[in-house]
């Protein structure tokens, strides 16, 4: 049931996004809107979403963006991330941060001046950092009696690159609403004790070098320069 | 738009299939034992042999067979996580002339443990790397390390344990 609901929700929102994205422009909309250089604000929504699939992670995550010209973009993304969970073979508590720097790339050919939707291909660099412990975990032996165990508070560090696919229109003047998929490869991680970390802040499950990641963001645009 | 509309069903089943992708761990147990293997060299060449009415058990766990009354070439044997050696008694009774004849053996393993965080979803085990091997000679011949490491999800023979006959 959770996967369908998953699966309903996230159909769901790449279909609102792209219906948005590619609504048909009128006569009066297609007039010419010189480029403005500008930032963007926002949120990852997706982060309020997760907890109803994994309720353990709680988390929220901020955007920014700089628009240097159609094509290009700067982008940073900072956010923490909570992770609580009560399994039968162990308990694991952690509070983490992340940063992603990088840049994007917008392919989209634009028809007519004044469309601002973007197709987007991008990269980033991630770092995450955690303080985290377990204090009770079972390693199970049916014949000498299992082993109990805890593991005190440790810092976990990790670096991170990731390629980013996206889509992002905008739904009403300087408003921005937009997904991505993240292609992730963990680089370096460094841990102060034996007990890996159930989750890198802003990297996702830390069971595999590489991970798959989806955002879904609403963005304020605020142009450098006013309109002549 | 035409453009558009081409790439925009091809990324929603990606984008979806991603979103929806679930994990499906499967966790394994028992992968702190032993592995041995008895072996002759009656023969004169190394050969594994199966032994008839062996029963096993660890130090001051008479009451808890590992192995009863059974004709066994290859051994699991379960090490004791809280220490870090594990003491196992080999007993053989075979029938001889309408007799029984028992013999034993005590066979303590010791090693080295590291916790290991297998993942998210199975939590810690150890792994551990065996150092020495300590054996009285009756059914037993000798002992030797083939592969030191006992380590979560490997299948290796650990241990050869070579036999009087």
């Amino acid at each position: 049931m959770p996967k369908m609901l998953k699966y309903i929700l996230s159909i769901s929102l790449l279909v609102t996004s792209i219906n948005s994205f590619s609504q048909e422009k009128t006569e009066e909309e297609k007039k010419k809107i010189p480029f403005e250089p500008g930032i963007a604000v926002g949120l990852n929504v997706g982060t309020f979403i997760t907890p109803f699939f994994e309720p353990e992670r709680i988390g929220m995550e901020a955007t920014g963006r700089i628009k240097f010209n159609r094509k290009w973009f700067a982008v940073g993304e900072l956010g923490y991330e909570n992770v609580s969970f009560n399994k039968e073979s162990y308990n694991y508590d952690s509070n983490g941060s992340f940063l992603r720097l990088g840049i994007d790339y917008n392919i989209f050919k634009v028809e007519e001046t004044g469309n601002n939707d973007n197709i987007i291909l991008g990269f980033r660099y991630g770092f995450g950092v955690a303080d985290y412990k377990s204090d009770r975990f079972t390693v199970t032996d049916g014949y000498w009696g299992d082993y109990l165990g805890s593991i005190g508070s440790g810092t976990s560090t990790a670096h991170w690159g990731e390629f980013v696919f996206g889509l992002r229109s905008e739904i009403f003047k300087n408003f921005y609403m937009g997904w991505s998929a993240r292609f992730r490869l963990l680089a370096l991680t460094n841990n102060t004790q034996q007990l890996e970390p159930y989750a890198i802040p802003g990297y996702g499950k830390n069971d595999n070098r590489t991970n798959v990641g989806f955002t879904y963001n609403l963005e304020y645009y605020l142009p450098l320069k006013k309109k002549k | 738009m035409q453009y558009i509309r081409k790439i925009k069903w091809l990324i929603l089943i990606i984008a979806a299939g991603f979103y929806a992708c679930d994990d499906n761990n499967f966790c394994l147990s028992n992968q702190h034992a032993i592995q041995a293997t008895f072996y002759s060299l009656s023969s004169g060449s190394e050969n594994d042999t199966t032994l008839t009415g062996i029963y096993i058990w660890g130090a001051n766990r008479e009451d808890s067979l590992i192995y009863d009354s059974l004709n066994i070439s290859q051994l699991f044997l379960p090490t004791n996580l809280n220490t870090d050696s594990t003491i196992f008694i080999i007993k053989q009774s075979v029938l001889v002339n309408n007799q029984v004849r028992s013999d034993s053996d005590f066979v303590q393993f010791n090693y080295s443990r590291h916790l290991n965080h297998v993942s998210s979803e199975c939590g810690m085990t150890f792994n551990l790397v065996l150092d020495t091997i300590i054996y009285t000679n009756n059914i037993i011949d000798s002992v030797s390390i083939g592969y030191a490491n006992i380590n979560y999800g490997e299948d290796a023979e650990n241990v050869k344990i070579y036999i009087e006959y």
